[in-house]
C-alpha cells in the first residue's frame, strides 16, 4: 500500500462482520453482553410483577374467604385455554429462535408470525374474558355495588362485616385487573417488537451469525409466559 | 455459526409436551383434591416446575454462562427479600385494622341509616 492511497476502514477492521458492532471483539462476546442486559432488564421486571404480587399475597393471607369467594366467580376454563395458547406462543418462538440458530430465514418469519397470532388470540380472549365479567358486573366500584346482590345474594348488605367483606372482593378484583392488565400491556409490546423482527428477518438481517434480537426477544416472551404461569393458580384457583 | 449453544427442536417439543401435561395436571388437582391448603400448594408447586422449565430451557438459562446464571439468580433473590421483608412486616407487627377493608375491633355499631351523613367518612359502600 503506497502512502498517497486512501484507507479503506474496512480493511483496517478485522473483525468487520455483517450485524457485529465495533466495540465488541466478536459475536459470543456481543451476544454475551445482550443476554446480560436482558437478564439485568428481566430482573427488574420480576420485581415491578413482585411488588404487586407481594400486595396480593399481604391481602389474600388476610382476607382469604373473600379472595376466595370473588375468585370463584372468574372463568377458570378461560384462563386455562388462554395459558395453553400462550405457551404454545413461547414454543413457537423456541422454535423461531431454533431456526434462526441455524440461520434458516424462511422458517424464522413463519414461526415469528406463528408467535405473533398465538399472542394476538391470547388478547383476544382476554378481551371477551374481560367483556364476561363486565356483563356479571364484576368490576370494582359503582357497577359492584349497584349488582352485588346477584352475585352475593346470601350477604347481608347492612351488616358491616359484611360490607367488608364486599369491599375485599372488589380488592381481589383490583388486583386481578391490575396484574392482568399489566401482563396484557406486556403482551402488546413484545408482539410490536416481534412485528419490527419479523419484518426485519424477512429481509435477511438476520444470519446464523448474527441474530441476537430475535434471542433476545426470545428471552423477553418466555418471561412474560413465566408471569402468566403464576397468574392462572393466583387469580384463577383461589382456595380458602 | 457461533460457540453458543442451539437447544434442538426436538428438545423444545419435549418441553412443550411437558408443559402443556402440567398444565391439565394443575386443573385436574384443582378439581380432585378436598383440601384447599393443599390444592393451593400443588397449584404453585406446579407453576414453580411450570416456570423452571421455561426460564432454564426456553429461556436456555441451563447452557448459558455461570454470569447468566448469577443476573437471572439475582432477580430471584431480590424478589425473596421483598416477599420475607414484608411478611416479616405484616406478621409481627400486629397492626391496626385497616379502615377500609377491616371493621373495627372492640364492637360494631349497627345502625340502617348514617346518623349524619354529611360527616360520615367518605366511602365506597356507603355511597351505596
Amino acid at each position: 500500500m503506497t502512502p498517497s492511497q486512501p484507507i479503506d476502514p474496512h480493511a483496517l477492521d478485522r473483525h468487520h462482520v455483517q450485524g457485529l458492532a465495533h466495540h465488541f471483539d466478536d459475536m459470543d462476546q456481543q451476544h454475551e453482553a445482550a443476554t446480560l442486559g436482558m437478564w439485568a432488564f428481566l430482573a427488574t421486571e420480576v420485581l415491578f410483577f413482585g411488588g404487586a404480587l407481594a400486595g396480593y399475597a399481604v391481602y389474600r393471607s388476610r382476607y382469604g374467604d373473600a379472595f376466595a369467594a370473588a375468585s370463584h366467580h372468574l372463568y377458570l376454563w378461560i384462563g386455562v385455554i388462554n395459558t395453553a395458547v400462550l405457551l404454545t406462543s413461547s414454543f413457537m418462538m423456541a422454535l423461531a429462535v431454533n431456526a434462526a440458530k441455524h440461520g434458516n430465514r424462511k422458517k424464522v418469519v413463519t414461526f415469528l408470525i406463528l408467535t405473533i397470532l398465538l399472542g394476538l388470540a391470547f388478547l383476544c380472549i382476554k378481551g371477551i374474558e374481560y367483556y364476561l365479567d363486565y356483563r356479571e358486573h364484576l368490576v370494582p366500584g359503582s357497577i359492584f355495588e349497584a349488582n352485588w346482590h346477584e352475585m352475593f345474594p346470601h350477604i347481608d348488605g347492612a351488616h358491616p362485616g359484611s360490607m367488608m367483606f364486599l369491599r375485599q372482593v372488589q380488592l381481589f378484583l383490583m388486583f386481578y385487573y391490575i396484574l392482568t392488565g399489566i401482563h396484557a400491556v406486556h403482551m402488546i409490546v413484545g408482539i410490536s417488537v416481534m412485528i419490527v423482527l419479523t419484518v426485519k428477518a424477512a429481509r435477511g438481517r438476520y444470519t446464523a451469525e448474527y441474530n441476537s434480537p430475535i434471542d433476545m426477544a426470545g428471552l423477553y416472551w418466555h418471561f412474560v409466559d413465566v408471569v402468566w404461569i403464576f397468574l392462572l393458580p393466583l387469580l384463577y384457583m383461589v382456595q380458602h | 455459526m457461533s460457540s453458543q449453544h442451539v437447544i434442538s427442536a426436538k428438545l423444545y417439543t419435549v418441553i412443550y409436551i411437558l408443559l402443556m401435561v402440567l398444565l391439565v395436571v394443575t386443573v385436574g388437582g384443582d378439581l380432585m383434591f378436598e383440601s384447599a391448603m393443599f390444592r393451593t400448594s400443588f397449584a404453585l408447586g406446579i407453576a414453580v416446575i411450570k416456570a423452571l422449565l421455561v426460564v432454564l430451557f426456553f429461556m436456555h438459562v441451563r447452557y448459558s454462562s455461570r454470569l447468566t446464571w448469577v443476573f437471572a439468580g439475582a432477580a430471584f433473590v431480590w424478589l425473596f427479600i421483598l416477599f420475607a421483608l414484608t411478611f416479616n412486616d405484616y406478621f409481627t407487627r400486629g397492626t391496626a385494622p385497616e379502615r377500609l377493608f377491616e371493621a373495627p375491633v372492640g364492637g360494631i355499631v349497627v345502625r340502617q341509616t348514617p346518623v349524619n351523613p354529611e360527616h360520615e367518612p367518605s366511602s365506597v359502600m356507603q355511597r351505596h
